[in-house]
């Protein structure tokens, strides 16, 4: 019996590395195991005994080789291997074709209906499940990306694809609307004017401001009369005074209101 | 206005380069105006001519699917390996014997995989197959039960490097071998 398995393992290594089993398994102690690991399942065991005896698909011995399939789950269930299931209606189904062939051909009504050989859907079986066997070791040695060939892809404009495809809901048309409003009101024509403000006159009152009142509210500093040009002279004032240290400008939280503080 | 042939070349080459999936002679036509369109023949011979530059070249401009891509020569793998930090991950002998039926015998329910293999199909294997991208479902079966049907994806095709499923010549070999040998199976019916 050790025999036996001796022999499968150096046979069949072949077919095991094709499948990347790692080679550490091979030592003696767990030599049984590598049966079951190396099987796939009944039909891969009754190929591997089959070819082993050389013997052919289509005209199995089925005495012989329900005997040597016998041996195997045997062998199996004694070191306590937990059997698919599948392994064991294997092994009634060889004793059922077996027992079918040793019996005379059931007398038939129809004369058309031959007997079929109660080996042939066993037979077609093992040949559906070894084209794929051989399938998956073909899909095995192709190479493979990330492994043996790396795509060359060089990064070019990416459109958002799901951008374009999302549903437009009646509230976006106002939005857009809106939108189309705001460019004709900056579209109409500006009247230049000479500014009569000057950053350098701004930071003089904005000091003066904090002189007399210690600190300020960012808001408190704007006028909002002098309109545009005056908020922002006022602006670049201010970051002109934080930019030379004059002032700071602190706030409890992210969202509490600013204030300004004179730079002792 | 239309192209002459070089100036086709470069943004074919351009478009193939830049995109993330293979791209498809649709999707090429699709890129130019109506009078500047290239017809398919036109286009065959600007990616044949791609092909012919790579000849000296890293890299090859490989059909996948009904897509072009560019990528890496096999050859050149032991040096590309080093420069990726991912490990590529193997799979068991099962798994590739799932989806190589999936691939050959599809659409399939889990039952069919059963029976071919002779043993119960993992739901580990079917979640990695599904994750990766390589099968989808396709509908169910009209039986009872209505289990799921699955089949192999374009990602399949991609990852294996394959033009397409027949580039697995095995499947017409196998076949052709299996009916011959299935009529011999019915001279071998007579009783000796």
């Amino acid at each position: 019996m050790d025999d036996d398995v001796i022999k499968f393992r150096q046979g069949d290594e072949e077919k095991l590395e094709d499948f990347s089993i790692p080679s550490d398994i091979y030592i003696p102690a767990d030599a049984l195991e590598v049966i079951t690991q190396a099987f796939e399942g009944p039909l891969d065991l009754l190929l591997y005994l089959i070819r082993k005896n050389k013997f052919d698909v289509l005209d199995i011995p089925v005495a012989e080789i329900a005997e040597q399939y016998a041996k195997y789950i045997d062998l199996m269930q004694k070191i306590h291997l937990e059997l698919a299931g599948e392994y064991l209606a294997m092994a009634a189904t060889l004793a059922y074709i077996k027992s079918r062939l040793l019996l005379p051909p059931t007398p038939t009504e129809d004369e058309e209906e031959e007997e079929v050989d109660p080996r042939l859907e066993l037979a077609k079986r093992l040949e559906e499940y070894d084209r794929i066997r051989q399938v998956a070791m073909l899909l095995e040695s192709r190479h493979r990306v990330g492994r043996d060939i790396f795509i060359a892809n060089a990064l070019g404009p990416r459109v958002p694809q799901q951008a374009l495809i999302e549903v437009v809901e009646l509230f976006d048309l106002v939005e857009a609307f809106k939108n189309v409003l705001r460019i004709v009101e900056l579209s109409a024509p500006i009247v230049m004017r000479r500014e009569p403000l000057f950053v350098k006159d701004r930071v003089k009152t904005i000091l003066e401001k904090l002189q007399t009142s210690n600190q300020l509210r960012f808001e408190e500093l704007f006028d909002k009369s002098e309109g545009r040009a005056g908020l922002v002279i006022t602006f670049l004032a201010l970051l002109e005074l934080l930019n030379s240290n004059k002032i700071y400008a602190a706030q409890a939280s992210s969202t509490s209101p600013i204030h300004l503080h004179l730079n002792s | 206005m239309s192209f002459n042939f070089q100036q086709l070349k470069n943004i074919i080459e351009a478009v193939i380069l830049t995109s993330e999936i293979p791209v498809s002679f649709k999707q090429i036509a699709s890129l130019f105006s109506e009078e500047e369109c290239p017809s398919k023949l036109e286009i065959e011979r600007v990616i044949l001519e791609i092909q012919r530059d790579c000849d000296q070249r890293g890299i090859e401009l490989k059909k996948i699917g009904d897509g072009f891509r560019f990528q890496s020569r096999p050859e050149y793998s032991t040096w590309l390996q080093r420069l990726s930090e991912i490990r590529p991950r193997r799979y068991s002998r099962a798994l590739m014997e799932t989806l190589s039926i999936i691939a050959f015998r599809q659409p399939v329910t889990r039952g069919d995989i059963e029976n071919i293999r002779g043993v119960s199909v993992s739901t580990e294997i079917m979640r990695t197959l599904l994750s990766n991208e390589w099968i989808e479902q396709a509908g169910h079966k009209q039986v009872p039960g209505r289990p799921a049907l699955f089949r192999t994806t374009r990602g399949f095709l991609e990852y294996f490097n394959l033009e397409s499923l027949d580039e697995l010549p095995a499947l017409d070999l196998l076949e052709r071998q299996a009916s011959q040998e299935s009529e011999t199976i019915e001279d071998a019916d007579e009783p000796e």
